[in-house]
């Protein structure tokens, strides 16, 4: 042979020997885990998020197989866009041990509707589990035909926050509770800063266009007759127009940043943190990020119209326990620990993560801190005010919203369409939708 | 080739001649830009990208060393290395020696057996995704190397344009090595592979590239960062609530890198291969 051959088989065999190194491995694990069983139970626990992410969830791992030595938590992180996929894929596979047992999870309907998640109703009776200290219309996300099928671990609160700099520069009084919409708009004029060409160099307000259904809340108006079971669209009644045409009419003054600029610009977060937006209004995982810039900010609850009321969208990503799971007593006790206030929900929310989904965890000192922002109160009142009414809780909804709702949505904030035109157009087509898929259903 | 270039742009007038360069010159910037933005981006804070201002005194290599301290990224490009390496070569080993079976041996069911084979083609690799992963699941691979490896070194298209290769070499090549008393392994190995050095090194490195990249099936068979490789370490940096640019694109460049290397080593290998499978006009 020659010298070509000769190495090229070495190459082989080089390989072949890495393959092969390889292969003991399995063969070393199954035996580990058969004893396993014997002592304690291993529960596979997913959620998404970086490495870096995942030492949070480590320590409340730790913190849980500390109280209960005989309940193992492997944890499980997948980043946040393919969690979804692999997740899906496992279940897919219907092989049980490669489904983790608990597993963070957004929208719970549309799991629990495929069938593979766990209904929770005979395990909070059975041990009593308290429903009741979970904000206002949080659990309706998390519920599906009537039963709850996850435990929702935190609740977006929406609240204004306010760059103290640019109000004192522009000599405008903090917001407080008691600013109506007309507050808004007289204070976002003297915050919005135009150079010699018109061009909006400060724009007094940022926020996502997909957040709207504050202000439709806020004054009385509705996506839809019913969340979960709709057979009407209500973005169509006088109301809700107002409401759309407030918030667009402030883009069209440029007063508020166009939705499509925002993103541009890299999110409210920064345009906040560069001074571009002297308000935003975001829920408050931009705590963090602010007080690490340590910026001179606070929070405010959002304006109300004369005469309408604070709503703030119940919602947050839910713990819920696989149907395929084969240690469902274990994987309650750690569910509902993760979602007790002495558990899971007072580190997550100690460690600044989350804003809890139970009232109790809120109101203590473990929320109640003197970090910034200064104002807790406004965000407990927002949270006070939580309520249905931001999304569907039925499996289509997700279709509705980016097929129908959205796109037209898109057209008021870059200011091709007026809301009274458009709204009414939007409902016919959302009514033919909710028509066509069988709505209302018995 | 360079021969028939030569003569064709000199065929050209002065002025055309200067719109072509021009117009190829317009093409190369157009390609390279999105190459530059992720050079810029990683070389800045991410609030300078947010801020779409990049200010001199702000440039910085930090972007790179925090990339590996986010992540086990050190660990990701060794999994990928491995995994790209025992791909790359013996895909092309045993791809070779199917297309070889297809191209120069006779036996029934020949030709059928080769539509079975190109059907596959047909099939996205999200349908088999599922079925695929139940038998890595059974065989205990879930997580090993084995299950990113094993399910790449047959591949129904190198075989493809490998035979369709193998085809255009003359027979009487194989019949004289064949009245010299070779058998047929050796006609593959001392007849066939010399002559198509430059099919397979291109088909190398599309091999090289695929594997590298891959994203879903990786995806799905890992589950620890002992196995993760690459393109999974850069999509941690995109989270729920923002996205780490500085850091997704530091790692990008990293994991570009060995890419660029091989094909700027076989750049001329790439361009032979490319001509002779058709894949690209000239």
């Amino acid at each position: 042979m020659s010298r070509r051959s000769w190495s090229v088989l070495s190459v082989l065999a080089v390989v072949i020997m890495l393959v092969t190194a390889c292969s003991p491995v399995p063969a070393t694990q199954a035996p580990a885990a058969a004893p396993a069983a014997a002592t304690p139970v291993t529960l596979t626990w997913a959620f998404w998020g970086s490495p870096e992410e995942a030492v949070s969830h480590k320590a409340v791992a730790d913190a849980f197989m500390k109280e209960h030595p005989e309940i193992k938590v492997e944890t499980w992180n997948e980043p946040w866009d393919n969690y979804f996929t692999k997740i899906q894929a496992l279940w897919a596979s219907g092989d049980p041990k490669a489904v983790p047992d608990i597993a963070f999870l957004w929208p719970t309907p549309k799991y629990a509707a495929e069938g593979v998640l766990e209904n929770l109703d005979p395990y909070i009776q059975k041990s009593g589990y308290d429903l009741n200290d979970y904000w206002g219309g949080l659990l309706e996300s998390a519920k599906y035909k009537g039963s709850v099928y996850g435990l929702p671990r935190d609740n977006e609160i929406n609240v204004l926050y306010f760059n103290k700099d640019l109000f004192d520069k522009a000599g405008v009084k903090y917001p407080d509770e008691n600013w109506t919409w007309d507050d808004l708009l007289a204070a976002a004029e003297k915050l919005t800063v135009k150079d010699a060409s018109g061009k909006v160099t400060q724009y007094a307000l940022a926020m996502e266009g997909g957040k709207y259904s504050k202000w439709v809340n806020q004054n009385g108006g509705a996506i839809l007759d019913d969340y979960v079971n709709p057979s009407k669209c209500l973005l169509s009644t006088p109301e809700s127009i107002a409401a759309v045409k407030f918030f667009s009419d402030m883009m069209n003054n440029g007063y508020a940043m166009r939705d499509a600029d925002l993103s541009q610009a890299g999110g409210d977060q920064a345009v906040f943190l560069s001074g571009q937006a002297a308000m935003i209004i975001q829920n408050t995982s931009r705590v963090s990020s602010f007080n690490a810039a340590k910026m001179n900010y606070d929070v405010a609850v959002v304006p109300i119209p004369a005469g309408g009321k604070r709503w703030n969208p119940a919602g947050g990503a839910a713990w819920v326990m696989s149907a395929k799971s084969d240690n469902k007593d274990a994987a309650w006790t750690f569910l509902s620990w993760l979602q007790g206030k002495d558990g899971g929900e007072k580190l997550y929310t100690e460690r600044g993560e989350i804003f809890p989904a139970l009232q109790s965890v809120a109101n203590s000192s473990v929320f109640m801190t003197d970090q910034p922002p200064a104002n807790k109160k406004g965000i407990v009142a927002e949270a006070a005010a939580s309520g249905v009414g931001g999304f569907g809780y039925f499996p289509e909804w997700d279709e509705l919203d980016s097929s129908v709702i959205g796109p037209a949505m898109q057209k008021i904030w870059a200011g091709e369409a007026d809301p009274a035109q458009a709204l009414p157009e939007l409902c016919k087509l959302a009514d033919q939708f909710l028509k066509d898929k069988g709505f209302p259903k018995q | 080739m360079e021969d028939t270039n030569r003569r064709s742009t000199a065929r050209l007038s002065v002025p055309a001649q200067s719109a072509l360069t021009v117009a190829l010159i317009l093409g190369s910037l157009i390609m390279l830009a999105p190459f530059f933005v992720m050079l810029v981006v990683s070389l800045w804070p991410n609030e300078a990208f947010l801020a779409r201002h990049f200010p001199l005194n702000q440039i910085t290599l930090a972007n790179f060393v925090e990339t590996f301290r986010v992540i086990p990224f050190g660990r990701y490009i060794l999994n990928s290395a491995i995994v790209t390496l025992i791909v790359t070569v013996f895909q092309i080993l045993i791809s070779s020696l199917a297309a070889f079976a297809f191209a120069r041996l006779r036996f029934r069911g020949r030709e059928g057996l080769f539509l079975l084979y190109l059907a596959t083609l047909m099939i996205p690799t999200q349908v088999t995704l599922i079925p695929n992963f139940l038998i890595i699941r059974s065989l205990g691979w879930y997580d090993h190397y084995q299950a990113l490896i094993v399910p790449a070194l047959f591949s129904a298209l190198s075989t493809f344009l490998l035979r369709q290769y193998y085809r255009s070499v003359p027979l009487d090549l194989d019949e004289a090595a064949r009245m010299d008393g070779a058998s047929s392994l050796r006609i593959w190995w001392q007849v066939i592979v010399p002559l198509s050095w430059p099919v397979m090194s291109a088909l190398a490195i599309f091999t090289f590239q695929g594997a590298w990249n891959d994203f879903l099936w990786p995806l799905v068979v890992t589950n620890s960062d002992k196995m993760r490789t690459v393109p999974i370490g850069l999509s941690y940096f995109v989270g729920q609530y923002s996205t780490a640019w500085n850091l997704l694109m530091a790692g990008s460049v990293i994991a570009l890198l060995p890419v660029l290397v091989i094909y700027l080593l076989a750049q001329k290998k790439f361009v032979q291969g490319i001509t002779l499978t058709g894949m690209g006009g000239r």
